[in-house]
């Protein structure tokens, strides 16, 4: 048998290699026993490194999604309320309309209760929530509803009464306007001026695109009603109409007329207002779903993720503890060598 | 008159024992010096005729017995230009007059004038490498001169002959494009090694020696002058190809065929030409692999060391790793060492019985092997000498009581008389 | 055999001996000496009587031939290793926080937070701040490759200067070998040092050796002449400074081109080959897949006529210098990293308005598409945004290529980088291990060995003993034989 030679160097140099191997090991099982997570991700991922940043930027871009779609929720429910709250004054309007046209003194008053309507029905509408005016569209840096009173819209609406009755509505000749030609009037000038082509020049700046938020990272929903939807339009005329005229001259016979479209234009007014809010709510649920489905993903994608870069803790401290052992036994054994030498043994 | 007999007797008794003791002090007193040879003496007897009644004493003759066969002790020494003689033989030496001896004293030093000296101012002699290898004469003097070393300053040797031996890769592509031969920077090639060659004036020169594979089993070699080599892309050279051949080799095993050429020859500049032979190149699959390059020649140098081998060779090696052999130490033996005539030094030379002197190499035939860094000690030993003396001694002593008897004896005869 | 031949004999003994302990003592001496080769002193009988003492040197040729092999291997790995963790460090971080991707990733966010608030001018300052903040980090990244390319040349050139500087050491190391060999003198300490001298060569490029007469060494790089008689030049021209199309000079052994190596467990062996890699390799197709990011963000972010009435997409949000004209499709253009910035129209430190980011319209008129002006005009941001995630064609060249989203492609150049890294690391520590492994057993085989010295030293002090009292015995015997003479 050949015994092999063996020097003295390669004896301690086979412990030096080993101990400077276990210390490095050492130094990054300690770090991934108390961070729980891999030392060098890149390392030990290689080519799967992109997948967890990905993963990790994934799960960055979902939370931006679920914080915007935060803005668009509370945007929808100021919208949704604004909504309540403009049925609930056109609703006014309504039920003032409802009891009695016939004294003067009541005129007034349902001209007064109109024109509070009118007013707050315009505040309403340009109600602004986050420095955008909700009911702007994608117009959102205009008030949508210029006010009645100082805008064109009155001035439009004096005009068009002079020129189709070549009178004011405070002239004595007021009196004896009848119904049928009131109700021309109504539907063939005043209605085109604001459920027509009138609305854009003297009411409303709103655009007619609501405006459009990205909910998830491949769908995008509207998420603001534009102030030019019919409802907004009919709960405007219909008081408009009702503070123009119960406050002149009119007849009895021209405000029953008048009465009567103000009842059917806020009837259909609530009617598509309570669409609307349908259609608001419909979009509510779009983005909570939205919401729902993002932390979903999130928590999957974070589980994933963290499948990548966690470390099992129980394997981790075990390694830990295993290299302290050996390198404690490398130490014993380098000391028990060190005395291990025929130098001890001749004096 | 036996009386008289016997007293001549027993004076050469003592004149013989006093020439013993003779020896033994110059034995003891050479013990130590290097080459010599213990010398005894020999005694025989030298009888005077008598009748049958009467016996005549004859006398001692002495003969002077060296013992040069004998070889002393090889001591080890740190001068490799102490030099001895393991087995027969003696080197030659020269002493101021020209005239030759041997000797076995081997601890030479070189003097002034690079000539190797030995502590007996002989010079020591060899044959010149000068003229070619030289051979020795087997019953003469003739061609041998002083051995001497430091103004040998070499002259450069241009390169003449090499080898360069090398697998080109099988599998290697062909080089359809322009090859080294035509010297173009288009030029593409497939191996490329480079040697280094001596001119007249033992400058290196750098050749590099492309291997282009231009169609199966056929490769184009080119050898150029490195010097002339374009920065970077070394083609083209300033210079075309020195030389250009072309090797084929047998599909069968791989070896050049036999049709194709074995060597390349070409003229370095300011140099001779020289053959590098191709004989052993192989053309097999595996990678490029140099296997030999070696091209002869030298460049001038100084000598930096003296080493002598045991073929009597003395090499010069020179600062630039070169060995060249300058001289050839012969060893001259004759039939019969013992009987050479001695000279002072611990020189011989031929004497009237010891045969003819003859010169030959060393550890050729019988003769010995010359060691280089060792000196052969005198072959006294004291102890034998002391033994001897106190032999003479006794001896001397024993003859001279014969002598006294004798003399005794003639007294007593002179005083009948009376 | 005489009294004094003995006596002779005991004086050689003496002078072995000492010279026997001469060698023990170097061999102690150089107990720690990585490149020693241990020596033992052997006695040969040379004629009846004399005896001397030839040394000899422990080499182990096969051995010490693999162990520089898997030098050149394992140093040629450990640089490759070492350069992609420098790169790792400043093109990924820690974390990936330096990623292209990581900035990307932060730009869709401001993206997607200005396009839920399209008429917050902040908001789009914002974005267009992200914008700037990712295209800095490409150039960033691009500068940062280019300068370790070109610390990776000066490295080149230094290592070329040394293995010069080796190879002249070489040569006299060669000649003092040949020198004694010829002379017959002890050689070994030369070729211990000569053995040194082809490690560290061996470290930069791989060696093979042909023995001529003489022990005269031929070195041979590859199919190059490294060292043969003389030095062979190594020449390399350094370039002061690298630019993304900057391409580096060749090393050149004797005038032929060193191989830069391939893989990340590297072909090269010998740094020189493994920084040649990271130099034209690595670093070059990391520069090109940083190139492909900033030409897919040109893309993606360029202007498009609304109308469909044929007019070209023009450079919009990020621009270079050839703009406005799209970089062409599906081909790297080396340097757009390092070009690549935000259109000064949209930045408003430099008074530029960011809402043409909202509304289009840096090219002109005909390339706007908010044409009334809305303020809460998303429709482009949205765009913008889901288009990081449609899939473009990316060149090839890269390592990287085919039709896949900017984001995933730039998550892909990280994963081409650690991938990389990781490979090479795995191999640096087999190869590691390999050389460790050889290079042990080398030096467990040439090495000293102290107890085996130390007790030799004690035969020689046994030896020395008996020779000492031999001359005693052999002085007393003369000391009596003189006694008698009276």
């Amino acid at each position: 048998m050949k015994v092999p030679y063996i020097s003295s160097l390669s004896i301690s140099q086979a412990l030096r290699y080993s101990m400077a191997s276990a210390q490095s090991q050492l130094a990054s099982a300690e770090r991934e026993v108390s961070t729980g997570r891999l030392d060098d991700i890149g390392l030990t991922l290689g080519h799967q490194t992109g997948k967890f940043i990905s993963l990790k930027g994934d799960m960055q871009r979902l939370e931006t999604l679920i914080d915007t779609n935060g803005l668009a929720s509370s945007r929808m429910k100021v919208s949704q309320s604004a909504i309540s709250q403009i049925v609930s004054r056109t609703e006014d309007i309504l039920s003032s309309t409802a009891s009695g046209v016939g004294l003067d003194a009541d005129q007034s008053v349902l001209a007064s209760v109109a024109k509070t309507a009118l007013a707050d029905i315009t505040a309403i509408l340009n109600t602004s929530h986050n420095g955008d005016y909700i009911f702007s569209g994608v117009n959102s840096d205009a008030p949508p509803i210029t006010d009645y009173e100082t805008g064109p819209a009155k001035a439009a609406f004096d005009t068009a009464f002079s020129t189709f009755f070549g009178f004011s509505k405070d002239d004595a000749a007021a009196q004896a306007i009848d119904a049928a030609t009131m109700g021309t009037f109504l539907d063939t000038v005043v209605e085109p001026q604001f459920l027509g082509t009138g609305w854009a020049t003297n009411v409303s700046a709103a655009a007619d695109d609501a405006i459009l938020s990205r909910i998830t990272l491949t769908q995008s929903v509207t998420t603001s009603v534009s102030a030019n939807e019919d409802g907004f339009r009919q709960a405007v005329m219909a008081s408009v109409i009702t503070v123009e005229l119960f406050s002149g001259n009119l007849g009895e016979q021209a405000r029953s007329a008048v009465a009567s479209k103000t009842r059917q234009l806020a009837g259909s007014a609530v009617g598509n207002l309570a669409n609307l809010q349908g259609r608001v709510g419909l979009l509510e649920q779009q983005v909570t779903s939205a919401n729902e489905r993002l932390e979903a993903q999130i928590d999957i994608l974070g589980e994933h993720a963290n499948s990548l870069e966690a470390v099992d803790p129980y394997e981790a401290s075990t390694r830990l503890t295993s290299l302290i052992t050996q390198i404690e036994t490398s130490y014993a054994l380098t000391a028990r060598i060190q005395k291990l030498s025929l130098m001890r043994f001749v004096s | 008159m036996s009386l008289y007999n016997l007293m001549r007797t027993s004076v050469s008794g003592m004149s013989a024992q006093a020439n013993r003791l003779s020896t033994v002090a110059d034995n003891i007193a050479n013990s130590d010096t290097v080459g010599y040879k213990r010398k005894s003496i020999a005694f025989s007897t030298l009888v005077v005729p008598g009748t049958k009644a009467q016996y005549n004493p004859g006398s001692v003759v002495t003969t002077v017995r060296e013992a040069i066969s004998l070889q002393g002790v090889l001591n080890p020494t740190s001068s490799s230009t102490d030099l001895a003689i393991d087995g027969d033989g003696f080197f030659i030496v020269h002493d101021s007059d020209g005239s030759p001896f041997l000797t076995r004293a081997g601890s030479f030093v070189p003097d002034d004038e690079g000539r190797l000296v030995n502590a007996a101012g002989q010079y020591l002699t060899g044959y010149s490498y000068a003229n070619g290898i030289p051979s020795a004469v087997a019953n003469g003097f003739e061609g041998l001169e002083m051995v001497t070393i430091n103004n040998t300053d070499l002259a450069a040797t241009p390169s003449t002959f090499g080898e360069f031996v090398a697998n080109l890769p099988q599998a290697a592509d062909i080089v359809t494009g322009d090859t080294p031969s035509s010297n173009l920077a288009t030029t593409d090639f497939t191996q490329k090694s480079s040697m280094v060659v001596h001119d007249n004036f033992g400058g290196r020169v750098v050749l590099d020696v492309y291997f282009t594979k231009t169609a199966a089993n056929t490769w184009e070699v080119a050898v150029y002058n490195q010097a002339d080599a374009a920065p970077d892309t070394s083609f083209p050279y300033a210079s075309g190809a020195m030389a250009t051949t072309t090797l084929t080799f047998d599909p069968a095993n791989g070896r050049l065929a036999t049709a194709s050429s074995t060597q390349i020859a070409f003229a370095v500049p300011d140099g001779v030409t020289v053959d590098v032979d191709l004989s052993e190149m192989t053309q097999l699959a595996t990678d490029y692999m140099v296997i030999a390059t070696d091209v002869n020649g030298n460049p001038p140098a100084f000598v930096e060391s003296i080493s002598i081998a045991e073929d009597g060779t003395i090499y010069a090696s020179y600062d630039n790793g070169s060995l060249q052999p300058l001289y050839r130490i012969p060893i001259a033996t004759v039939m019969s060492p013992d009987l050479l005539q001695a000279h002072s030094g611990n020189t011989y030379t031929q004497g009237t019985d010891s045969g003819d002197i003859q010169i030959g190499f060393p550890a050729d035939g019988d003769r010995g092997r010359v060691l280089s860094g060792r000196l052969e000690a005198s072959n006294v030993d004291i102890a034998d000498e002391l033994t001897s003396m106190i032999q003479s001694q006794r001896s001397y002593t024993a003859n001279s009581k014969v002598f006294q008897t004798g003399s005794d004896l003639m007294d007593v005869l002179v005083n009948l008389k009376r | 055999m005489s009294l004094t031949t003995a006596l002779n004999i005991a004086q050689t003994s003496l002078l072995n001996v000492g010279r026997q302990t001469s060698v023990v003592s170097t061999n102690i001496t150089n107990s720690e000496n990585e490149n020693y080769t241990r020596r033992s002193a052997a006695l040969e009988s040379l004629t009846p009587g004399a005896r001397v003492v030839s040394i000899r040197r422990h080499a182990a040729l096969d051995l010490f031939q693999g162990s520089i092999r898997a030098l050149s291997e394992n140093s040629a790995q450990q640089t490759i290793s070492n350069q992609l963790d420098n790169l790792k460090s400043v093109l990924v971080g820690a974390d990936g926080e330096l990623s292209a991707s990581a900035s990307l990733t932060k730009f869709h966010d401001a993206l997607q937070v200005y396009s839920s608030s399209p008429s917050n001018g902040l908001l789009g300052e914002s974005a267009v701040q992200s914008a700037k903040d990712l295209v800095r980090r490409l150039n960033d990244a691009s500068s940062s490759i280019q300068n370790t390319r070109a610390s990776i040349d000066g490295e080149i050139s230094g290592t070329v200067d040394q293995l010069n500087d080796l190879l002249s050491k070489f040569y006299d190391a060669n000649l003092k070998v040949m020198n004694g060999t010829i002379a017959g003198s002890d050689i070994n300490d030369s070729l211990d040092h000569r053995d040194a001298l082809l490690k560290e060569i061996s470290k930069i490029v791989p060696v093979s050796t042909i023995n001529r007469e003489n022990n005269d060494l031929v070195l041979v790089s590859g199919g190059a002449t490294l060292f043969e008689t003389t030095p062979r030049n190594v020449t390399f021209d350094a370039q002061p400074a690298y630019g993304p199309t900057t391409v580096g000079s060749a090393v050149r052994v004797d005038g032929i081109q060193l191989s830069a190596g391939t893989g990340s467990n590297t072909t090269a062996k010998g740094t020189l080959g493994a920084l040649l890699q990271v130099r034209d390799t690595v670093t070059v197709n990391l520069q090109g897949q940083l190139d492909e990011v900033a030409r897919g963000l040109i893309e993606q972010f360029a202007e498009n006529d609304p109308s469909g009435g044929g007019l070209p997409p023009l450079a919009g949000l990020f621009t270079y210098p050839g703009g406005p004209g799209l970089p062409p499709a599906g081909t790297v253009v080396p340097g757009l990293a390092q070009s690549i910035s935000v259109n000064a129209l949209f930045d408003p430190a430099e008074g530029g308005n960011p809402a043409l980011l909202r509304d289009g319209g840096a090219n002109g008129a005909a390339y706007v598409e908010n044409t009334t002006g809305a303020a809460a005009f998303s429709d482009r941001l949205i765009r913008f945004g889901e288009q990081l995630d449609k899939p473009i064609t990316f060149d090839g060249a890269t390592g990287i290529g085919g039709d896949k989203s900017l984001l995933s492609f730039a998550a892909g150049s990280v994963s081409w980088l650690e991938g990389y890294r990781s490979d090479a690391s795995n191999a640096a520590a087999t190869k590691d291990a390999l050389y460790v492994r050889l290079t042990s057993t080398l030096t467990a085989e040439t090495g000293v060995n102290l107890d085996q010295e130390m007790s030799r030293l004690l035969d020689l002090e046994h030896t020395f003993e008996a020779s000492a009292r031999l001359i005693r015995a052999v002085d007393e015997m003369l000391q009596d034989l003189l006694a008698a003479v009276r």
